[in-house]
C-alpha cells in the first residue's frame, strides 16, 4: 500500500511545519541524521505499535508492521513537506500497513479486510444494567484490571477495536481517527459506539455490583 | 421526549461533549427517569476512563532497536 499523498503547496507546508513539535527532528532526519530519526521512533513508536495492534489484533503482526511503517517513513521522508503533522502522516502510514496485513489474510475471515470493509453495522443492545462496584479511578489502580482490559479489547472485532483504541487510548480526535483509518466521521462514530458498548458489556460481569449491594442502593 | 434508542444514538457524542445543547437537554430529561439508561451511561463513561487510564499495550522492549536495525539495513 502506498504512503499517503497528503502533501500540499510549499507555503502551506512551511506554515504547518512551524506548528509541529516534531519539525526540528524531522528536518534533521531528512538530512540523514539517524539519531534524529531514532528520537522520532522513540517518540511515536508506541502509537504506531498500538495502531497496528488495534487493526491486526496480533502482537507479532503489530511488531512487523511497526518496523515496516518506520522503514517506509524513513524512505519517504524526503517527500514529507509538513502539510500534515508528522505524527498524523506516520499514523496514516501505520494504519495503511495494518490494513495491508488484513488484506493478506485470506483464510481468517473474522479478522480480514472483508470484515473491516463491511458497511453493515450490527445493532448492539446493552444487556447488563447493573451499576459497577467501584469508580474508574479505583479500578485503574488495580493491576489485574489492566490485563483484563487488554484481553477484552483484543477480543473486539478489528473495526471496533481500532476505533476504541485510536479514540480512547491514543486520544485522537474523531477527525484524526477517521482520517487515519480511511473512514468518514459518521462511520468512525458508529464503530466507536459499538466498540465502547461491547467493551462495557464484557467488563460488566467483572465490575458489576452484586444483587444484595444493588438493593442497598435503592 | 427521547427514547432509550435515542439515548444510544447520541451516547458517544454526549460522553465526548460533542452533543448539541438541545440534544443534551433532551438526553438528561430521559436519564432523569430511566435508571437502565443511566447505568449504561455511567458504566460506558467508566469504560472510557478505564481504557484511557490503564495505559495498556506498551511498546515491546526491543522494538525500537529492531526498527532502527531495519532502517539502517534497508533504509537507503
Amino acid at each position: 500500500m502506498e504512503v499517503p499523498p497528503t502533501e500540499a503547496a510549499p507555503a502551506q507546508a512551511e506554515a504547518a511545519l512551524r506548528h509541529d513539535d516534531d519539525a526540528p527532528l524531522v528536518s534533521r532526519a531528512q538530512s540523514g541524521d539517524l539519531e534524529a530519526f531514532e528520537a522520532l521512533v522513540m517518540r511515536h513508536g508506541r502509537r504506531v505499535y498500538r495502531v497496528l495492534l488495534s487493526i491486526t489484533g496480533n502482537s507479532a503482526d503489530a511488531e512487523d508492521g511497526a518496523q515496516n511503517t518506520f522503514l517506509k517513513a524513513f524512505q519517504h521522508l524526503g517527500d514529507f513537506e509538513g502539510a500534515a503533522k508528522f505524527s498524523s502522516w506516520l499514523t496514516r502510514i501505520a494504519a495503511n500497513e495494518g490494513l495491508e496485513i488484513l488484506r493478506r489474510r485470506k483464510s481468517r475471515r473474522s479478522e480480514s479486510l472483508d470484515e473491516w470493509l463491511a458497511d453493515h453495522e450490527e445493532t448492539f443492545e446493552p444487556r447488563n444494567h447493573r451499576p459497577w462496584q467501584k469508580n474508574p479511578e479505583q479500578l485503574v489502580a488495580e493491576t489485574q484490571v489492566r490485563e483484563l482490559v487488554e484481553k477484552e479489547i483484543m477480543r473486539l472485532p478489528a473495526k471496533y477495536r481500532a476505533a476504541v483504541m485510536l479514540r480512547d487510548l491514543e486520544h485522537l480526535s474523531t477527525e484524526e481517527a477517521a482520517t487515519a483509518l480511511g473512514l468518514n466521521e459518521a462511520t468512525l462514530k458508529t464503530r466507536l459506539l459499538r466498540g465502547r458498548l461491547m467493551l462495557r458489556e464484557a467488563l460488566a460481569p467483572h465490575f458489576g455490583k452484586r444483587r444484595a449491594q444493588e438493593a442497598g442502593d435503592v | 421526549m427521547y427514547s432509550c434508542e435515542d439515548l444510544l444514538d447520541h451516547l458517544s457524542d454526549y460522553l465526548d461533549d460533542q452533543a448539541a445543547a438541545e440534544v443534551r437537554r433532551e438526553l438528561e430529561r430521559h436519564l432523569g427517569g430511566c435508571r437502565p439508561c443511566k447505568v449504561v451511561l455511567d458504566t460506558t463513561s467508566a469504560t472510557i476512563k478505564i481504557v484511557s487510564g490503564c495505559q495498556s499495550f506498551d511498546l515491546p522492549a526491543d522494538l525500537t532497536a529492531k526498527i532502527m536495525a531495519k532502517v539502517q539495513a534497508k533504509g537507503r
